[in-house]
């Protein structure tokens, strides 16, 4: 296993989880102030779920090495 | 019936989640590429993965960078606004995807090769540039990507600011291939001494 790799992926899978719970936190607060439709945190959701599985699929490399 | 799936059709056009997921299955492809060459221990498909990964990244963003932008410049705002909406979601998880897997890739490759030396000058250049992509990506292009969906998501789209956001991502990746150019001169020297 390469320690190295996964702790990588790990801190750049933290990084993209900050940026999107900072984008979702002001993506609810316009829904709320009803100028976002509710789509807006749901694409956020699915896009965040689409990166999830890129960085497991990467992070799964760590363990081949 | 995949309408129903997401709940994103009364607010984006069909087209946003196509183009979405077309990229997510594209994306996929280059990590499960490299999955591939690590389990069956396929330098050649490593190698092949690395050089292809990192070759259509670099020209994704000297097309973008060199001629996308000039492109747009000469766009009135609804059009670019028009270009931002496909753009955005088509590239969306492609590009993360292809500059994940060439800067993994290369790791790998470089540590099976025994040049995975962090003394070397080199590789520290090279790990210098990859910090910095890799801040562009995290800290601008990806946070600037989602902003666009959202604005797209308001009842009143501020289509300048969508604009705006598109044209700073599209420079942007003119920057990217610059430093890429720099990482690329790097690898021709890690390969050829």
């Amino acid at each position: 296993m390469n320690v190295g790799a996964l702790a990588a992926t790990l801190v750049f899978f933290a990084l993209l989880s900050i940026v999107y719970i900072a984008l979702f936190v002001s993506a609810r607060r316009s829904v709320v102030r009803g100028e976002m439709k509710p789509g807006g945190p749901r694409l956020l959701g699915w896009a965040f779920v689409g990166s999830s599985i890129l960085f497991v699929l990467l992070a799964l490399t760590a363990f081949l090495v | 019936m995949a309408s129903s799936t997401t709940g994103l059709e009364s607010v984006f056009p069909s087209y946003v989640r196509n183009l979405l997921m077309g990229s997510f299955l594209v994306g996929m492809l280059p990590i499960v590429a490299l999955i591939a060459a690590l389990g069956i221990h396929s330098m050649y498909l490593l190698e092949f993965d690395h050089v292809f990964t990192g070759g259509t990244w670099t020209g994704i963003d000297i097309f973008m960078g060199v001629v996308l932008t000039r492109i747009m410049r000469v766009m009135d705002v609804p059009s670019r606004v028009e270009v931002a909406k496909r753009l955005t979601p088509a590239t969306f998880f492609i590009m993360p995807s292809l500059s994940a897997t060439a800067i993994t890739s290369g790791i790998y490759l470089a540590e099976e090769l025994g040049k995975f030396d962090l003394h070397s000058p080199w590789i520290i250049a090279a790990g210098i540039v990859v910090i910095i992509l890799t801040a562009q990506g995290f800290g601008i292009f990806m946070p600037n990507g989602l902003r666009i969906f959202l604005e797209l998501s308001k009842a009143k789209p501020d289509t300048q600011k969508i604009a705006r956001l598109n044209m700073i991502n599209i420079r942007l990746a003119g920057s990217q291939a610059l430093f890429q150019v720099i990482i690329i001169l790097i690898m021709a020297h890690l390969a050829v001494y």
